[in-house]
Protein backbone atom coordinates (compact mmCIF):
# COMPACT_ATOMS: atom_id res chain seq x y z
CA UNK A 1 0.00 0.00 0.00
CA UNK A 2 1.47 3.65 -0.83
CA UNK A 3 0.32 6.32 1.32
CA UNK A 4 -0.21 9.61 0.12
CA UNK A 5 2.90 11.58 -1.31
CA UNK A 6 5.08 7.95 -1.93
CA UNK A 7 6.53 7.35 -5.17
CA UNK A 8 6.97 4.09 -6.77
CA UNK A 9 10.06 4.39 -8.68
CA UNK A 10 10.76 2.62 -11.85
CA UNK A 11 13.79 0.06 -10.37
CA UNK A 12 12.65 -3.32 -10.35
CA UNK A 13 14.71 -6.18 -8.94
CA UNK A 14 14.41 -9.31 -10.95
CA UNK A 15 16.39 -12.89 -10.54
CA UNK A 16 18.43 -11.70 -13.44
CA UNK A 17 20.25 -8.42 -11.97
CA UNK A 18 22.39 -10.47 -9.93
CA UNK A 19 24.15 -12.11 -12.84
CA UNK A 20 23.86 -9.10 -14.49
CA UNK A 21 25.59 -6.99 -12.59
CA UNK A 22 28.79 -8.11 -13.00
CA UNK A 23 31.16 -5.37 -12.79
CA UNK A 24 29.85 -4.54 -9.01
CA UNK A 25 32.87 -5.72 -7.16
CA UNK A 26 35.24 -4.03 -9.47
CA UNK A 27 33.26 -0.78 -9.69
CA UNK A 28 32.76 -0.39 -6.07
CA UNK A 29 35.42 1.15 -4.45
CA UNK A 30 34.17 2.93 -1.17
CA UNK A 31 32.29 0.40 0.71
CA UNK A 32 28.30 -0.26 1.22
CA UNK A 33 27.05 0.86 4.17
CA UNK A 34 24.43 -1.83 5.56
CA UNK A 35 22.97 -0.84 8.87
CA UNK A 36 20.63 -3.00 10.22
CA UNK A 37 18.72 -2.30 13.66
CA UNK A 38 18.40 -5.45 15.72
CA UNK A 39 18.34 -6.76 19.13
CA UNK A 40 19.74 -9.90 20.34
CA UNK A 41 16.28 -10.96 22.00
CA UNK A 42 15.20 -10.64 18.48
CA UNK A 43 15.44 -14.49 16.73
CA UNK A 44 14.51 -13.30 13.46
CA UNK A 45 17.40 -11.20 13.54
CA UNK A 46 20.12 -13.92 13.98
CA UNK A 47 18.26 -15.79 11.21
CA UNK A 48 18.48 -12.28 9.13
CA UNK A 49 22.25 -12.06 10.11
CA UNK A 50 22.73 -15.86 8.92
CA UNK A 51 20.64 -14.96 5.59
CA UNK A 52 22.69 -11.62 4.85
CA UNK A 53 25.38 -13.62 5.40
CA UNK A 54 24.58 -15.92 2.75
CA UNK A 55 22.94 -13.39 0.08
CA UNK A 56 26.41 -11.45 0.15
CA UNK A 57 28.63 -14.98 -0.35
CA UNK A 58 26.29 -15.63 -2.84
CA UNK A 59 27.52 -12.84 -4.71
CA UNK A 60 31.25 -14.25 -4.88
CA UNK A 61 33.90 -12.27 -6.26
CA UNK A 62 31.15 -10.07 -7.20
CA UNK A 63 30.36 -9.18 -4.15
CA UNK A 64 30.94 -5.36 -3.28
CA UNK A 65 32.51 -4.31 0.12
CA UNK A 66 30.11 -3.80 2.82
CA UNK A 67 30.83 -2.07 6.35
CA UNK A 68 28.23 -3.46 8.53
CA UNK A 69 26.81 -1.94 11.63
CA UNK A 70 24.49 -3.15 14.24
CA UNK A 71 22.18 -0.48 15.40
CA UNK A 72 20.11 -0.67 19.10
CA UNK A 73 16.59 -1.56 19.08
CA UNK A 74 14.52 -2.85 22.61
CA UNK A 75 12.14 -5.11 21.28
CA UNK A 76 10.74 -5.40 24.60
CA UNK A 77 11.67 -2.20 27.16
CA UNK A 78 10.05 -3.82 29.81
CA UNK A 79 11.28 -6.81 30.01
CA UNK A 80 12.77 -7.21 33.28
CA UNK A 81 16.47 -8.59 34.50
CA UNK A 82 15.69 -11.73 35.46
CA UNK A 83 12.27 -13.10 34.10
CA UNK A 84 12.04 -16.29 35.90
CA UNK A 85 9.96 -18.37 33.97
CA UNK A 86 10.08 -19.52 30.05
CA UNK A 87 9.90 -18.14 26.52
CA UNK A 88 6.44 -19.32 26.23
CA UNK A 89 5.93 -18.06 29.53
CA UNK A 90 6.93 -14.55 28.83
CA UNK A 91 4.94 -14.50 25.84
CA UNK A 92 1.91 -15.52 27.61
CA UNK A 93 2.52 -13.11 30.37
CA UNK A 94 3.65 -9.98 28.73
CA UNK A 95 1.99 -10.24 25.19
CA UNK A 96 -1.04 -11.75 26.34
CA UNK A 97 -0.67 -14.19 23.98
CA UNK A 98 -2.45 -17.85 24.36
CA UNK A 99 0.42 -20.78 25.40
CA UNK A 100 -1.00 -22.71 22.46
CA UNK A 101 -0.01 -20.27 19.75
CA UNK A 102 3.28 -19.22 21.42
CA UNK A 103 4.59 -23.08 21.02
CA UNK A 104 3.09 -22.84 17.59
CA UNK A 105 5.11 -19.24 16.77
CA UNK A 106 8.38 -20.74 18.10
CA UNK A 107 8.29 -24.25 16.43
CA UNK A 108 8.07 -22.10 13.02
CA UNK A 109 10.42 -20.13 14.22
CA UNK A 110 12.92 -23.05 15.17
CA UNK A 111 12.16 -24.54 12.37
CA UNK A 112 13.41 -21.85 10.21
CA UNK A 113 16.34 -21.55 12.24
CA UNK A 114 17.38 -24.88 11.94
CA UNK A 115 17.34 -23.88 7.78
CA UNK A 116 20.46 -21.70 7.99
CA UNK A 117 22.23 -23.80 10.95
CA UNK A 118 20.61 -22.74 13.87
CA UNK A 119 20.14 -24.77 16.48
CA UNK A 120 17.82 -22.46 18.38
CA UNK A 121 16.68 -23.83 22.18
CA UNK A 122 13.82 -22.09 23.27
CA UNK A 123 13.15 -23.92 26.51
CA UNK A 124 16.70 -22.92 27.95
CA UNK A 125 16.42 -19.64 26.90
CA UNK A 126 16.56 -16.75 29.71
CA UNK A 127 14.51 -14.06 28.95
CA UNK A 128 15.97 -10.69 29.70
CA UNK A 129 16.49 -6.79 29.24
CA UNK A 130 18.90 -6.52 26.41
CA UNK A 131 20.00 -2.24 26.80
CA UNK A 132 23.53 -3.67 28.42
CA UNK A 133 24.07 -5.49 25.45
CA UNK A 134 23.27 -2.90 23.35
CA UNK A 135 25.68 -0.73 25.27
CA UNK A 136 28.11 -3.14 25.02
CA UNK A 137 27.92 -3.68 20.99
CA UNK A 138 28.97 0.23 21.08
CA UNK A 139 31.64 -0.50 22.80
CA UNK A 140 32.75 -3.54 20.52
CA UNK A 141 32.07 -1.01 17.92
CA UNK A 142 34.53 1.59 18.94
CA UNK A 143 37.01 -1.52 19.09
CA UNK A 144 36.08 -3.14 15.60
CA UNK A 145 34.71 -5.96 17.28
CA UNK A 146 31.32 -5.44 17.01
CA UNK A 147 30.02 -8.48 14.13
CA UNK A 148 32.09 -10.68 16.82
CA UNK A 149 29.76 -9.94 19.64
CA UNK A 150 26.73 -9.25 17.91
CA UNK A 151 27.52 -13.00 17.25
CA UNK A 152 28.22 -14.51 20.56
CA UNK A 153 25.67 -12.47 21.51
CA UNK A 154 23.35 -14.06 19.63
CA UNK A 155 24.83 -17.36 19.90
CA UNK A 156 24.65 -17.40 23.79
CA UNK A 157 20.94 -16.32 23.84
CA UNK A 158 19.10 -18.81 21.09
CA UNK A 159 21.32 -21.52 21.07
CA UNK A 160 23.27 -21.59 24.27
CA UNK A 161 20.54 -20.58 27.16
CA UNK A 162 23.16 -17.89 28.13
CA UNK A 163 22.35 -14.42 30.45
CA UNK A 164 23.06 -11.48 27.68
CA UNK A 165 21.78 -9.38 30.97
CA UNK A 166 23.78 -9.83 34.08
CA UNK A 167 26.91 -7.49 33.72
CA UNK A 168 29.67 -10.90 34.14
CA UNK A 169 28.11 -12.45 31.46
CA UNK A 170 28.38 -10.02 29.34
CA UNK A 171 31.92 -9.07 30.43
CA UNK A 172 32.81 -12.72 29.95
CA UNK A 173 31.33 -12.51 25.94
CA UNK A 174 33.21 -9.06 25.53
CA UNK A 175 36.60 -11.14 26.54
CA UNK A 176 35.91 -14.20 24.42
CA UNK A 177 35.63 -11.68 21.34
CA UNK A 178 38.72 -9.66 22.59
CA UNK A 179 37.54 -6.85 23.83
CA UNK A 180 39.42 -6.19 27.91
CA UNK A 181 37.37 -7.45 30.42
CA UNK A 182 37.85 -4.22 32.48
CA UNK A 183 36.96 -2.11 29.83
CA UNK A 184 33.82 -3.76 29.17
CA UNK A 185 32.74 -3.98 32.65
CA UNK A 186 33.86 -0.33 33.60
CA UNK A 187 31.87 0.99 30.04
CA UNK A 188 28.71 -0.97 31.26
CA UNK A 189 28.95 0.65 34.88
CA UNK A 190 29.25 4.00 34.21
CA UNK A 191 27.30 4.16 31.03
CA UNK A 192 29.60 5.77 28.89
CA UNK A 193 27.45 4.19 26.15
CA UNK A 194 24.08 4.50 26.79
CA UNK A 195 23.94 7.90 24.72
CA UNK A 196 24.70 6.21 21.57
CA UNK A 197 22.24 3.59 22.51
CA UNK A 198 19.89 5.93 23.00
CA UNK A 199 20.81 7.76 19.36
CA UNK A 200 20.11 4.07 17.76
CA UNK A 201 16.67 4.05 19.20
CA UNK A 202 15.78 7.74 18.15
CA UNK A 203 17.49 6.77 14.93
CA UNK A 204 14.41 3.98 14.69
CA UNK A 205 11.57 6.32 15.96
CA UNK A 206 12.74 8.88 13.20
CA UNK A 207 12.83 5.97 10.22
CA UNK A 208 9.61 4.71 11.74
CA UNK A 209 10.83 1.15 12.27
CA UNK A 210 8.58 -0.89 14.26
CA UNK A 211 9.94 -3.84 13.83
CA UNK A 212 13.13 -5.75 13.44
CA UNK A 213 15.52 -6.56 11.61
CA UNK A 214 15.69 -3.57 9.87
CA UNK A 215 18.62 -2.71 7.08
CA UNK A 216 19.39 0.68 5.70
CA UNK A 217 21.57 0.20 2.44
CA UNK A 218 23.70 2.91 1.55
CA UNK A 219 21.40 4.84 3.51
CA UNK A 220 18.64 5.09 1.09
CA UNK A 221 17.22 2.17 1.23
CA UNK A 222 15.09 0.23 3.79
CA UNK A 223 14.35 -3.29 3.58
CA UNK A 224 12.36 -4.92 6.51
CA UNK A 225 12.74 -8.28 7.88
CA UNK A 226 14.62 -11.50 7.85
CA UNK A 227 14.70 -11.68 4.25
CA UNK A 228 15.69 -14.31 1.37
CA UNK A 229 19.45 -14.24 1.14
CA UNK A 230 18.84 -14.23 -2.70
CA UNK A 231 16.55 -10.93 -1.86
CA UNK A 232 19.76 -9.45 0.16
CA UNK A 233 21.76 -10.32 -2.83
CA UNK A 234 20.09 -8.47 -5.61
CA UNK A 235 19.49 -5.48 -3.08
CA UNK A 236 23.59 -5.17 -2.68
CA UNK A 237 24.26 -5.98 -6.59
CA UNK A 238 21.26 -3.28 -7.15
CA UNK A 239 22.85 -0.73 -5.14
CA UNK A 240 26.35 -1.44 -6.42
CA UNK A 241 25.58 -1.34 -9.71
CA UNK A 242 23.89 2.02 -9.36
CA UNK A 243 27.19 3.16 -7.47
CA UNK A 244 29.04 1.84 -10.10
CA UNK A 245 27.34 3.67 -13.07
CA UNK B 1 0.79 -3.81 4.40
CA UNK B 2 4.34 -2.91 3.76
CA UNK B 3 5.84 -0.24 6.11
CA UNK B 4 6.37 3.56 5.39
CA UNK B 5 9.71 4.84 5.93
CA UNK B 6 10.64 8.08 5.94
CA UNK B 7 12.91 9.36 4.14
CA UNK B 8 14.00 5.87 2.88
CA UNK B 9 13.54 4.08 -0.30
CA UNK B 10 11.74 0.83 0.46
CA UNK B 11 11.85 -2.51 -0.90
CA UNK B 12 9.09 -3.85 -0.89
CA UNK B 13 6.99 -6.84 -2.54
CA UNK B 14 3.46 -8.48 -1.72
CA UNK B 15 4.93 -11.17 0.21
CA UNK B 16 6.21 -9.77 4.01
CA UNK B 17 9.05 -10.72 5.57
CA UNK B 18 9.04 -11.65 8.98
CA UNK B 19 10.00 -9.14 11.94
CA UNK B 20 9.85 -8.60 15.19
CA UNK B 21 7.55 -6.09 16.65
CA UNK B 22 6.61 -5.03 19.75
CA UNK B 23 8.10 -8.28 21.57
CA UNK B 24 6.21 -10.47 19.51
CA UNK B 25 7.89 -12.26 16.71
CA UNK B 26 5.36 -14.13 14.56
CA UNK B 27 5.91 -16.19 11.41
CA UNK B 28 4.79 -13.44 9.19
CA UNK B 29 3.76 -10.57 11.48
CA UNK B 30 1.89 -7.37 10.00
CA UNK B 31 3.86 -4.18 9.11
CA UNK B 32 7.14 -5.93 7.79
CA UNK B 33 7.87 -5.54 4.14
CA UNK B 34 9.68 -7.98 1.73
CA UNK B 35 11.25 -7.95 -1.51
CA UNK B 36 11.96 -10.64 -3.65
CA UNK B 37 12.56 -11.59 -7.40
CA UNK B 38 9.56 -8.90 -9.30
CA UNK B 39 9.49 -6.76 -5.87
CA UNK B 40 10.05 -3.25 -6.71
CA UNK B 41 11.33 0.00 -4.69
CA UNK B 42 8.84 2.54 -3.73
CA UNK B 43 10.07 5.50 -1.52
CA UNK B 44 8.03 7.39 0.55
CA UNK B 45 10.81 9.62 0.55
CA UNK B 46 10.38 13.29 1.96
CA UNK B 47 12.77 14.08 -0.60
CA UNK B 48 10.98 12.84 -3.63
CA UNK B 49 8.83 14.31 -5.52
CA UNK B 50 5.22 13.97 -5.41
Amino acid sequence: MTRPGSVRLSLRLTAGNTGAAGAVGPGVTTPLTVDVWSDIACPWCYIGKRRFEAGLASLGDQAPPVTLTYHSFELAPDTPLDFEGSEVEFLAEYKQLPADQVHQMLDHVAGLAREVGLDYDFDALRHTKTLAAHQLLHLAKARGLQLELAERLFKAYFTEGGHVGHVEDLVGYAQEVGLDPDEARAALADGRYAADVQADLDQAVAYGIQGVPFYVIDGRYGISGAQPPETFAQVLAQVAAERAA
Amino acid sequence: MNPQVPGLIMITSEEPAPVCADGVCGPVPDGSGAADPGASTQTDGQNQAG
